[in-house]
């Protein structure tokens, strides 16, 4: 009972790490990159993977599916939301914080 | 008799005691002036003779190690250019003769060329009939798997040569509806318009899905460039944009030696996506295939030498204030 459990666990595992799903970029405003350690959260259905921005605002992150999915970010006591793409292969994300009508929106760049 | 002594001469005053031994000094003193004055300036000639003669042995060991370098540096030019003439000659022969060869032995000369001239050679037909000839064998997947690997790596390598020199933008194309996804994410447009601005030109880019072809992952694309400065000049061009369009090679031609390039970065035929990026750079980056033309190279010269003249001029009258 716990082997097969354990062996699909694994395999699970080892498909979520050997799979290419991955977004990646870099997330500014105003040109400049935002604070470090910034979260970022990416939702494909019922897979999600959670990021944090580095001191250059570069991100990265895997789940192991592919397809439509929900990136999103608190800021400023907001949450802001972009539908993305997630392909077999690696894809970039440049993401920009913008000012638009009083309030701060998620774009891609 | 009466002897007459001579008048006691009078007493000399400082001054004249002064005169007498300041006679002999002050002719003391002018040979002495003489000599440093002559000292000085044989000096300062032989140093300045010695700066001058080690300017000038600087200027000839400069230019004999330009030369040297210069001849180096051709030599070096041209034993390599014969060495890619003849390993440029022996891989193309081996597609174009008629010995039997292996799909291995193809797909690793292609690599080979890839790796070696991908800033030269369009080498898309070679990719496709590969491609082709692969759909044949029980070993299709891992064939195409390598062919997609080496593009990919040689159109990020171009990439990142191209995205330091000019402006990108991405972009997610819905292939089903043949539209794109808008930047923020609201929603989806049938093309996407940007404006972007490269060495002082502002010009628009509006691309637009025309049709994709899922078994051999390409996209009809068309892309409309119009330039905003004085009167509209609209530009555009359809094209089928795979894994094998190269961005230095495969690109839109501009006025004013620029560049259009669009890249794909992803296809996904089972979500109908694919995900894209439009480059707008300067035409030294683009491959060495192309030459510029030669108005725009004459154009460019003037403009230097316009600019040279100008900030001469004004360095000139700022020396003179």
């Amino acid at each position: 009972m716990g082997k097969p459990l354990l062996i699909g666990v694994f395999g699970v595992c080892l498909a979520a790490a050997a799979s290419g799903a991955e977004i990646h970029g870099t997330l500014s405003q105003n040109g400049k990159p935002v604070s470090r350690d910034t979260a970022l959260r990416l939702e494909c259905g019922e897979v999600s993977a959670t990021a944090q921005t580095d001191e250059h605002g570069s991100y990265s992150l895997r789940v192991a599916t592919t397809g439509e999915c929900r990136l999103s970010l608190s800021y400023g006591g907001s949450n802001l939301t972009l539908p993305v793409t997630v392909y077999d292969k690696p894809s970039k994300y440049d993401l920009v914080l913008v000012e638009e009508g009083g309030k701060v929106v998620l774009r891609r760049k | 008799m009466e002897d007459r002594a001579a008048p006691p001469s009078p007493p000399r005053d400082a001054w004249e005691k002064a005169d007498i031994i300041l006679k002999p000094v002050g002719g003391l003193l002018t040979a002495l002036a003489v000599a440093i004055l002559g000292f000085w300036t044989s000096s300062y000639l032989r140093e300045r003779e010695a700066r001058e003669s080690t300017l000038r042995e600087r200027m000839q060991t400069a230019e004999t190690n330009a030369r040297l370098y210069s001849e180096l540096t051709s030599k070096r030019e041209e034993a390599e250019s014969a060495l890619r003439k003849d390993m440029f000659t022996s891989i193309i022969n081996s597609f174009l003769g008629r010995g039997p060869q292996s799909l291995e032995q193809k797909v690793l000369n292609l690599e080979l060329l890839v790796y070696n001239f991908h800033e030269s050679l369009n080498l898309k037909p070679l990719f496709l009939h590969l491609e082709r000839e692969t759909r044949q064998s029980p070993e299709r997947e891992a064939y195409r798997a390598r062919l997609n690997r080496v593009a990919e790596e040689v159109t990020k390598k171009q990439m990142l040569v191209i995205g330091e020199g000019g402006v990108t933008f991405d972009a997610t194309a819905n292939l089903k509806s043949l539209s794109f996804a808008s930047p923020e994410g609201s929603g989806e447009a049938p093309s996407l318009s940007r404006d972007l601005e490269l060495g002082g030109i502002r010009r628009n880019f509006k691309v637009e899905v025309l049709d994709s072809d899922p078994e051999s992952a390409q996209v009809q694309l068309r892309v409309t460039v119009r330039n905003g400065a004085g009167p509209v000049e609209t530009t555009s061009a359809e094209f089928w944009l795979g894994y094998f369009d190269f961005p230095m090679i495969d690109n839109v031609r501009l006025p004013d030696d620029q560049r259009l390039a669009v890249v794909l970065n992803n296809f996904d035929a089972r979500h109908s996506s694919a995900d894209l990026t439009v480059a707008y750079f300067p035409g030294k980056y683009a491959g060495l295939r192309e030459k510029p033309y030669y108005d725009e190279v004459l154009a460019k010269l003037l403009a230097a030498n316009r600019a040279a003249t100008v900030a001469e001029a004004e360095a000139k009258g700022s020396a003179k204030k």
